[in-house]
């Protein structure tokens, strides 16, 4: 900040007022940057929402005035559920999705509470262990994983699919909800016991409900990362009737000679295929940020 | 007290691993145990015989060099491209202005956004002909023709790393601005006192201080972007002419089109070392900085 913008105590009132209003304008200033810069990175998404509301049969045009929808025009949304199967892989999408949410949580909320407030032998060996999964790159296990769902029958069936979502949420997961158990003070849970509560019935009345915005954190997460997941349900789906959203797009549309209408339908399916994990984000990134920051962020 | 008890007791230790078992048996079985799988398929080129190294001589081969190459360009070029972005991103929004939670909030959103529609969008404004990054080329007068962007062999990884950087920015910026939150305030208003400028106050004082955020950011989204399969598959699927071949679609096509799962477990065991080297690189240089300080 310059020096003539800095309050100069007992030079006067009115050096006062304009240094403030100088201070206001030039923050003024930098929220109208903020926002230009934030509109500028996020337009790659933002650019196939609005494309997704154009007139399909004039989509491919060379008027740069065309570029922009004129009016809220559905048309492009109704060929994409109409002429694909995109209504289908969404009710697979969201099958696989939630119960992934449900499976991880059953998961890692119980190992996070003896992380967090146990001291047995192996507890650091626990956390070693989940820190190496996540750090395995997908692409390496793809295969032999396949081969081992083979193997157990879970090939092409979604109890394998939600299987291996859910692992890959554990370690994650767990990390985040470990870190909100340990800021629950232990002083309840000692009350509890004082009482005559036993472990179990003080995880139910005690920590459980102290525990919601941690767990609606990990089970926003999970959800998020089923839901995007492209290369597993690539690999492990392989009846069209199965795909999840991302892959029956990709089946759809690959290899398609994209015209007008084509990339019309393509621009509503991606935003279709983006809203949920869009808005969960959005009701949920206060929570999320605090999580990706004490682990890394692992797509 | 009953919580005393607990402590010790043999019951603690039987509720730490009944706990923890149904995580640990998950992880074990889709991810522990397939990696063992990739790596002992690494080691036995032919099956039947006995544990070997011969297959990683296949590291010498310009397909693999290729591969290794671009996952290399991806990663360092996309990190650089984040950085950029994210450094000025994360100072501004550091500020106390209105508007500065909306903003964070939305520039972490890409990492929310599925790969899919990550593609659709960068196929779209990329588009030769309707796409909207050469119509406004062609309507500002700062191309002739149209671009293939995705279609040149020139232009393709340029291409690819955008839409990396993009997917791959929140992950940076979130560390950048965490890292600048815990910027003491003496620090900024004693440099300010000194007389420093803008361009000092940088350089001197929020750059040493980001040193080690800027290389843990670099490393984590590094990684990450060499050994990422799904946006260069979906964008070009390793073309033109092989120029976007990373190591993750090589071992897709050694596994599914050459339907060599050997060598497609060298390209898989070559890119988890390679992430390992930089962690432990990561780890080195921030382990001779705080015996340096000491």
């Amino acid at each position: 900040m310059g020096t003539g913008l800095r309050e100069v105590p007992g030079s006067g009132a009115g050096r006062t007022i304009t240094a403030a209003a100088a201070r206001r304008r030039r923050s003024r200033l930098l929220a109208i940057l903020a926002l230009v810069m934030t509109l500028a990175i996020l337009f790659p998404f933002l650019w196939i929402v609005l494309s997704s509301f154009r007139d399909p049969q004039n989509f491919l045009t060379l008027d740069l005035r065309d570029a922009l929808p004129r009016s809220l025009d559905l048309s492009s949304y109704r060929l994409a559920l109409g002429r694909t199967d995109l209504f289908n892989w969404v009710a697979n999408s969201l099958l696989v999705a939630a119960s992934t949410t449900v499976l991880s949580l059953l998961v890692s909320a119980p190992a996070a509470f003896a992380l967090s407030r146990l001291e047995f032998r192996g507890k650091s060996a626990v956390q070693w262990f989940s820190m190496i999964s996540y750090a395995v790159p997908s692409i390496i296990i793809v295969v032999p994983l396949f081969l081992i769902l083979v193997k157990l029958g879970l090939n092409n069936s979604f109890a394998g699919l939600i299987l291996v979502h859910a692992t890959f949420t554990i370690p994650f997961s767990t990390w985040v909800l470990r870190d909100f158990y340990q800021s629950i003070p232990r002083d309840l849970e000692e009350a509890g016991y004082v009482d005559g509560a036993g472990l179990l019935q003080v995880l139910r009345h005690i920590v459980l409900p102290l525990s919601i915005p941690g767990l609606l954190a990990a089970g926003a997460y999970a959800f998020i990362l089923s839901w995007n997941d492209f290369l597993f349900a690539l690999v492990i789906m392989d009846e069209a009737a199965a795909y999840t959203a991302p892959v029956g797009v990709h089946a759809y549309f690959t290899g398609r000679f994209l015209g007008e209408s084509t990339w019309a339908q393509l621009m509503a399916a991606s935003s279709i295929v983006s809203l949920p994990s869009v808005l969960l984000f959005g009701f949920f990134q206060r929570y999320l940020v605090s999580g990706f920051l004490s682990s890394g962020v692992k797509g | 007290m009953r919580a005393a008890g607990l402590k010790h007791s043999v019951y603690v230790q039987i509720a730490g691993v009944v706990l923890t078992a149904p995580a640990i048996l998950l992880l074990s079985l889709v991810v522990v145990l397939p990696f063992i799988t990739a790596a002992w398929w690494s080691l036995s080129p032919e099956p039947g015989s006995g544990p070997t190294l011969a297959g990683y001589r296949w590291l010498l081969d310009p397909a693999f060099f290729d591969a290794f190459k671009h996952s290399l360009t991806i990663g360092v070029f996309s990190v650089l491209l984040e950085l950029v972005i994210a450094i000025p991103a994360a100072i501004l929004l550091n500020q106390a202005i209105p508007g500065r939670g909306f903003c964070r909030a939305a520039l972490m959103l890409p990492w929310a956004v599925p790969t899919i529609a990550v593609a659709a969008a960068f196929l779209w404004l990329a588009n030769t002909n309707y796409g909207l990054f050469n119509q406004l080329g062609l309507g500002l007068g700062l191309l002739n023709a149209p671009i293939a962007f995705l279609g040149s062999p020139a232009l393709a990884l340029p291409s690819v790393i955008v839409a990396h950087a993009w997917k791959g920015l929140p992950l940076v910026f979130v560390i950048i601005l965490s890292a600048l939150q815990s910027l003491p305030p003496e620090l900024m208003e004693a440099a300010r006192v000194d007389g420093a400028g803008r361009i000092a106050q940088f350089t001197h004082v929020i750059l040493p201080h980001l040193k080690p955020s800027i290389a843990l950011a670099a490393v984590l989204s590094g990684i990450y972007n060499f050994s990422l399969f799904d946006i260069t598959f979906l964008l070009t699927g390793g073309g033109p002419a092989g120029e976007t071949t990373t190591l993750p679609l090589l071992l897709y096509t050694q596994e599914f089109k050459a339907l060599d799962t050997g060598r497609a477990a060298v390209v898989g065991v070559s890119i988890f070392a390679a992430g390992l080297m930089a962690l432990a690189a990561l780890a080195w240089s921030s382990f001779t900085r705080e015996s340096r300080r000491t």
